[in-house]
C-alpha cells in the first residue's frame, strides 16, 4: 500500500487546509464573493442573534447598574451626553466658520442630516475575538443598506459595511486591524490615514493616524474628522481625539494615537448613512 | 441523531459567542466556548469527528461573524485533528488533560492567527498577542473547560454518540 494512503487522515486534513487557505485568499480579495450563501445562513441566524443579543445586553446592563450606583450612572451619562453635545456643537461652529458652512451638523445625525440617513439599526452581534472588530446589524438590502455605506452614532464614526444580506449587514469598525479611513485634523487641516489596530496595539481600543506631515503642529486633544477622500465616508464625520503624537526618526511622517469617540464595547443602536456623493 | 446534537452544539456556541460573550469580557478577552467543545469531541470521540465538528463549526462562525471565510474553519479543524490524534496517546482524566489540551489549543489558534496577520500585513507583535490575548484567553477558557467536559462526558454516555466514523479505508 502506498504510504500516502496509510497516512490518509493527515492527507485529507492537508488537502482541506489548502482548500480553506484558498477560500481565505479568494474571500479576502472579493469580499462579497460568497454573499449569497452567507446571506442565506445569516437570514436564519440573525433573528435568533437579535433576541439573544438584546437579552445579553440588558442582563449586562443590569449588572452594570448594580455595580455602579444607578443614580450616579444616570447623572454621569446625562452629563456625558451633554458634554458630547457641547463638544460637537463647538466643533461644528469652528468647522462652519472655517469651511464656509460647508459641513453638516454632526450631532444627532438622523435629524439634522435627514437626506443622508438611510436607516437606524440595532446591533445584534459582535465578534468576541481580539482579531476582528466586526459588528452585525439588523438591517440589510431590504432596508436600502448597501456595501460601503458608513455607519455612525451620535458620538462619531463606527465603520463601514462590507457584507450585506437581506436582513443583516456586517460592519468593519474603525478599530479593526484591516480598516483604514482617510481623516483630517480639524484644527490644522492635516490629512492622514486612520488605521485600526484591534486590541493588539499599544493601547486597547485605539486607532493610529499615520502619514501626517512632519511639520504639522497637532497636539493631544485635537479633533479628527473624516476627510471625504476615498469616496466611502462623507466628509466631516467625527472620528475621535488625538491622544498622543508619536514621531519616529526613521519615518518621514508623524503618527498620532487616536481615541475613537464611539464606545465600541457598548454599541446598541447605530445609523447607516449614504455614501459620499 | 449525533449530527443533530453536533449541529445544536455548534449553533448554541456560535450564538453564545456572538451575543452573550462580548459582555463577559475580562481584561479584553472572552472565553472561547467553541474550542472547549472541539477539544471535548477530540478527547471523547477522536478522529474524524473532532476535525469535522471543527471544520463545520468554524465555517458557520466565519459566515456569521467572521471577516473572511476560512480563518476560523482552519483553526478549529486543525485543533480538532490535533486533539483527536493526541487523545489516544494519553490517559484522559477528568480535569487536568482536558484543561491542558484547551490551553494548548488556544495557543495553537493564536499562532495560526499570527501567521494570518503576517500574510495580511497587519502590524501586530507576537509578544503583545501572547500577553494580552493568548494567556488571558487560555486561562479564561480553561476555567470553563471542566464544566463543558463534564457535560460532554454525560452526552457520550448515550450510544448514538459513540457509533464510530472512520476515514474510509481502501
Amino acid at each position: 500500500m502506498p504510504r500516502i494512503v496509510k497516512k490518509r487522515p493527515l492527507f485529507i486534513i492537508i488537502i482541506i487546509s489548502i482548500m480553506l487557505i484558498t477560500l481565505m485568499v479568494v474571500t479576502n480579495k472579493y469580499e462579497y464573493a460568497f454573499s449569497k450563501i452567507e446571506g442565506a445562513v445569516g437570514y436564519i441566524t440573525s433573528p435568533v442573534q437579535k433576541v439573544f443579543y438584546t437579552i445579553s445586553s440588558s442582563v449586562s446592563n443590569f449588572f452594570y447598574d448594580i455595580k455602579d450606583n444607578r443614580d450616579i450612572k444616570a447623572e454621569n451619562e446625562e452629563l456625558r451626553e451633554y458634554v458630547a453635545i457641547l463638544e460637537n456643537e463647538l466643533i461644528e461652529k469652528n468647522e462652519l466658520e472655517k469651511e464656509n458652512k460647508r459641513l453638516k451638523k454632526l450631532l444627532d445625525f438622523a435629524v439634522d442630516n435627514d437626506k443622508m440617513t438611510v436607516t437606524g439599526a440595532k446591533v445584534i452581534g459582535k465578534n468576541p475575538g481580539n482579531w476582528f472588530n466586526v459588528i452585525l446589524i439588523d438591517k440589510g438590502t431590504k432596508h436600502g443598506v448597501d456595501i460601503n455605506m458608513a455607519v455612525v452614532t451620535e458620538r462619531g464614526l463606527v465603520g463601514r459595511i462590507f457584507q450585506v444580506g437581506p436582513n443583516w449587514a456586517k460592519v468593519r469598525t474603525i478599530v479593526d486591524g484591516q480598516s483604514s479611513v482617510s481623516g483630517i485634523i480639524e484644527r490644522t487641516r492635516d490629512n492622514g490615514l486612520v488605521k485600526g489596530n484591534n486590541d493588539m496595539g499599544l493601547e486597547e481600543g485605539m486607532c493610529r493616524m499615520i502619514y501626517l506631515p512632519l511639520d504639522s503642529d497637532l497636539k493631544p486633544g485635537d479633533k479628527v474628522l473624516t476627510s471625504g477622500l476615498g469616496e466611502i465616508f462623507p466628509k466631516g464625520i467625527y472620528i475621535g481625539e488625538v491622544k498622543e503624537v508619536v514621531e519616529e526618526k526613521r519615518d518621514f511622517f508623524k503618527t498620532a494615537i487616536i481615541e475613537p469617540g464611539v464606545d465600541f464595547q457598548r454599541l446598541e443602536e447605530v445609523l447607516v448613512i449614504k455614501k459620499a456623493d | 441523531m449525533r449530527a443533530l446534537v453536533v449541529a445544536l452544539i455548534i449553533l448554541v456556541s456560535v450564538i453564545l459567542e456572538t451575543t452573550l460573550f462580548p459582555f463577559l469580557k475580562l481584561s479584553g478577552v472572552a472565553p472561547d466556548i467553541m474550542t472547549t467543545f472541539i477539544v471535548s469531541f477530540g478527547l471523547l470521540g477522536g478522529n474524524p469527528i473532532a476535525p469535522i465538528v471543527g471544520l463545520i463549526g468554524g465555517l458557520v462562525y466565519d459566515i456569521v461573524m467572521g471577516s473572511i471565510l476560512g480563518v476560523y474553519a482552519l483553526q478549529y479543524m486543525l485543533i480538532g485533528f490535533m486533539i483527536g490524534t493526541l487523545a489516544d496517546k494519553f490517559f484522559v482524566g477528568d480535569i487536568i488533560i482536558p484543561v491542558f489540551f484547551t490551553v494548548l489549543s488556544i495557543f495553537l489558534k493564536e499562532a495560526i492567527m499570527l501567521l494570518y496577520a503576517f500574510f495580511m500585513r497587519l502590524e501586530v507583535s507576537a509578544y503583545s498577542i501572547l500577553i494580552k490575548v493568548a494567556i488571558p484567553k487560555a486561562i479564561y477558557t480553561a476555567i470553563l473547560m471542566p464544566f463543558i467536559y463534564k457535560f460532554m462526558q454525560w452526552l457520550y454516555k448515550y450510544k448514538f454518540m459513540t457509533k464510530r466514523w472512520y476515514f474510509r479505508e481502501s
